[in-house]
């Protein structure tokens, strides 16, 4: 249980919100420890998740906000997408979405990423990344499928790390 | 809920060998969802890489966060 009520960051949250996180059964992660990378950190290869919710504009269907328990599903989006056909498409309306519609890349990092690959800094960046709509009250076809094709997918790139950004 | 999904995606990405960090807006639900390895940052939701919608800023949030793969790896 998390005390909601007195949380700042949640202090804007209407008193119903806030006791539904109060009361929310949170899952709880298990004997989960950090993994040592197997090669340098210098040259290991990075793909980044963010929930967001973005779908890209005219190829990808949006992320439906009447599926009860949250939309579950996944959008790959490639490293060479374009700032522009990036749609968002989180449902809840608990936070500032005006950030994100200005510069959705400040919640998909990835000319940062490149960036610092190009000073240097870091490994490689996959070819793609996974969008995901984080308002998930029901995780469980999310954990049952979708994580699955995503863990698959990041072991076919041979990814050594991901960066998750949650909005 | 973010961060609750977030730390489920980690804890089956950890399974397979895969490092993760995630970004923290609110580490007590990270704390309480028990995510391995987490980057707190001091900005409201919506703003998980600052609020100033600063390049240099955002990427060195980045960065930091992903030392922290590196710390934590070279620290087992």
């Amino acid at each position: 249980m998390i005390d909601s009520f007195h949380i700042d960051k949640l202090s804007h949250l209407s008193f119903k919100d806030k006791l539904g996180l109060k009361v929310y059964p949170w899952r709880k992660i298990k004997n989960c420890s950090p993994t040592r990378l197997s090669k340098l950190f210098i040259e290991s290869k990075i793909a980044l998740i963010t929930t967001a919710g973005f779908s890209l504009k005219n190829t990808q269907t949006p992320f439906d906000e009447k599926i009860r328990g949250g939309d579950w599903s996944v959008r790959e989006i490639p490293t060479t997408v374009k700032k522009e056909e990036l749609v968002e498409h989180h449902r809840s309306s608990t936070f500032d979405h005006s950030g994100i519609e200005k510069n959705p890349f400040s919640v998909l990092p990835i000319p940062h990423l490149q960036s610092l690959v190009d000073e240097k800094k870091i490994g490689n960046l996959n070819h793609r990344h996974f969008s995901i709509m984080g308002s998930i009250t029901a995780p469980g076809r999310f954990i049952k499928i979708t994580i699955q094709n995503i863990v698959e997918q990041c072991k076919k790139d041979n990814v050594d790390i991901v960066l998750l950004v949650p909005v | 809920m973010c961060h609750q999904v977030v730390c489920l995606i980690q804890e089956q990405l950890e399974k397979v060998n895969i490092a993760t960090v995630s970004i923290s807006i609110i580490p007590e639900i990270t704390k309480l969802v028990g995510c391995p390895t987490f980057y707190p940052v001091p900005d409201p939701l919506g703003y998980p890489l600052g609020t100033k919608n600063d390049f240099e800023h955002q990427k060195g949030v980045c960065l930091n966060a992903l030392k922290l793969v590196e710390y934590t790896s070279n620290s087992r």
